[in-house]
């Protein structure tokens, strides 16, 4: 039934780089879409570099030094140095990578697992199954993410994996819903039945004509996300059930910080205002994302 | 009538619909044939069941739909059939539909290029020049530039231009019935009329049977050979187009007829007083008896069968069970 393998002769290529140019277009005409792109992709340059960036790469793991230990922000520490002397910058830097790569893995999970769930629900809507799948979700949903995160966290060992595993348990069903919602409105289109009239497979009709639909949404909330999967990561750090020290993660510090409040302020506040930014970050850009792959047609 | 002879034939065919008031009993009986190569017209008012016709062929009505009664030919298939309650389904070869809305028949993120491919390869089998064949079905279709419309998205064109895109895809997968429902009610005047003659100019070309449902009676006119008229899901009147306008017999073809505005007329158009009937507890007898002026008793309590006028023409009413003479030339 299937005809892969037959090559594609018509280059239709040409039409999608267009597309793309219009995109950006809208894209960039809100300059606070470009702040938020520039932004990213600085935070994404520090964490990928970190080590060549960070003033002192060394303080990212067990290094102490008393003698330095509290100084306020100054030229040689810009955010200033913790409890037992390591510089907040250079641990920043290096917490951004544990952050970036738990947004990463979590949605890489995430997205796949709750995109196919909501398609089969969606698409199969009124059958049992179908039935059966989205009340499992709503069960998922129910629940608070940071709580049920917070809760299947508190039973694994505190690692950076096992804080990954508790988001993405928490996460997947929102994008169930989404793409759930989405479906059960595209596939009674005529161009839906079209397809299955033309014998197509199941599968190729919901992967292949239906999901291309979903693709602005999903690609807008998985932006949105970065920032709020990395915010739920430090909130589990910050308890103490994410990355153990000495290695840095930003909810560690701005815990670690509190205890020296309101003297040493800047332990805590400069990874705090570091959170804000990528959030901030990838909110705008997110909307700037939207904005393209959704207004003008 | 030699079986090869006919392209699609419906005997019979009852559909309802199960929602949470109860039943809707829509389609109650309908019968109707097609000759290879001959066009028809299927014409009556919104929500009379011309749509759930069609998509009984297609094999894609809605879920709650059942289907109670009926068989259903189609190039010499049997596409549906009920036995002892059973209902056994297959998807129609060789049948082609167009579709109400372009917009929805196309899918909007990818190229036309694209989506003819697919019809190319999947319902065509055609796996070599694909490239040709799409550019022939476009311009087959009277459609300008047809290389550059390949690469165009759905969005980028007009609702005629998409409405042309959507019959050339159907014909790419070379069908020998096409079904179009209502496939101008979405276009402005002008469109309407260019899409209409393509659609007959393609099927008298490639000897298509085709199956044009609408509500305008004239447009039928313009395009069939023949017209049913349907009420409230049943087919009330069948004859050639011409005979239609001119003899029309069944009360209801009359007060279409009579509810068509005229250009040179002094008063409005008459129209036809009432509604569709309720389908949840459809008449006993004639469904139009409700409305009918000409109804007696007899309209009320039993079906009507079909009185044959002539050998083409087939009328559902009780009021020509005695014969033609001196009724039909009456004005209602």
């Amino acid at each position: 039934m299937l005809k892969d393998s037959v090559p594609r002769v018509l280059d239709t290529s040409s039409a999608y780089k267009e597309r793309i140019k219009r995109g950006w277009y809208r894209f960039s005409r809100s300059k606070l879409s470009v702040l938020g792109l520039a932004l990213a992709l600085t935070i994404v340059f520090i964490a990928l570099f970190a080590p060549l960036v960070a003033p002192y790469p060394e303080h990212a793991g067990p290094f102490v030094d008393f003698s330095n230990a509290c100084k306020p922000p100054s030229l040689t520490h810009p955010f200033g140095t913790d409890a037992i002397g390591r510089d907040i910058l250079s641990r920043v830097f290096f917490a951004f990578r544990g952050a970036l790569l738990m947004a990463f893995v979590v949605l890489l999970i995430v997205v796949p697992v709750g995109t196919t769930v909501g398609l089969i629900g969606g698409y199969f809507d009124g059958l049992w199954f179908s039935t059966v799948i989205m009340r499992i979700t709503d069960v998922f949903l129910a629940v608070p993410p940071l709580v049920l995160a917070l809760a299947i966290a508190a039973l694994l060992r505190p690692t950076l994996m096992n804080s990954m595993i508790a988001v993405c348990v928490s996460w997947w069903p929102w994008y169930a819903r989404l793409v759930y919602g989405m479906t059960v409105s595209v596939k009674n289109e005529p161009f839906v039945k079209a397809a299955e009239l033309m014998g197509m497979n199941r599968f190729k009709i919901m992967f292949g004509e239906i999901l291309p639909n979903h693709l602005g949404p999903i690609l807008t909330k998985m932006t949105l996300d970065v920032g709020w999967v990395i915010l739920t990561g430090a909130s589990l750090s910050f308890v103490g059930l994410g990355e153990q020290p000495p290695t840095p993660a930003l909810g560690t510090m701005v815990s670690d910080g509190a205890k020296y409040l309101p003297t040493f302020w800047w332990i805590s506040v400069f990874p705090a205002l570091m959170i804000v930014a990528i959030i901030l970050a990838f909110n705008l850009l997110g909307d700037g994302v939207r904005e393209m792959l959704t207004s003008g047609e | 009538m030699n079986i090869s002879d006919i392209a699609l034939k419906i005997e019979n065919l009852r559909v309802h619909y199960k929602v949470y008031r109860g039943i809707l009993k829509v389609l109650d009986g309908i019968s109707l044939e097609v000759k290879r190569g001959e066009k028809i017209g299927l014409v009556g008012e919104t929500g009379c069941g011309k749509t759930t016709t069609l998509k009984t062929v297609m094999n894609i009505l809605a879920r709650n739909a059942i289907v109670t009664a009926g068989k259903i030919h189609a190039n010499g298939d049997i596409v549906l059939e009920v036995k002892e309650g059973r209902v056994r389904k297959k998807p129609p070869k060789g049948v082609a539909m167009v579709f109400q809305d372009p917009t929805a028949a196309l899918n909007p993120v990818f190229t036309i290029g694209e989506q003819l491919e697919l019809v190319i390869k999947y319902a065509a089998n055609i796996n070599e020049n694909t490239r040709e064949f799409a550019i022939n079905a476009l311009q087959s279709a009277r459609l300008p530039d047809p290389e550059r419309l390949l690469t165009n998205f759905p969005f980028q064109l007009s609702g005629g231009m998409r409405q042309r895109v959507c019959i050339a895809m159907a014909l790419a997968a070379r069908p020998s019935i096409i079904l179009a429902d209502e496939p101008t009610t979405n276009l402005d005047v002008t469109i309407q009329d260019q899409v209409l003659k393509l659609i007959k100019r393609l099927s008298d070309e490639q000897k298509l049977a085709l199956v044009l449902v609408t509500h305008s009676l004239g447009v039928a006119r313009e395009t069939c050979d023949r017209i049913y008229v349907m009420y409230a899901g049943t087919i009330v009147e069948v004859a050639d187009s011409n005979e239609i306008f001119e003899q029309p017999l069944h009360p209801y073809t009359r007060g279409l007829l009579a509810s068509l505005p005229r250009l040179t007329g002094e008063r409005m158009a008459e129209g036809i007083k009432g509604r569709i009937p309720d389908y949840l507890n459809p008449p006993a007898g004639c469904r139009f008896a409700p409305r009918c002026d000409h109804a007696f008793e007899k309209c009320y309590t039993e079906k009507p069968l079909f009185y044959k006028a002539n050998d083409s023409h087939l009328v559902a009413c009780f009021l020509y069970e005695e014969g033609f003479s001196g009724k039909s030339g009456e004005q209602s």
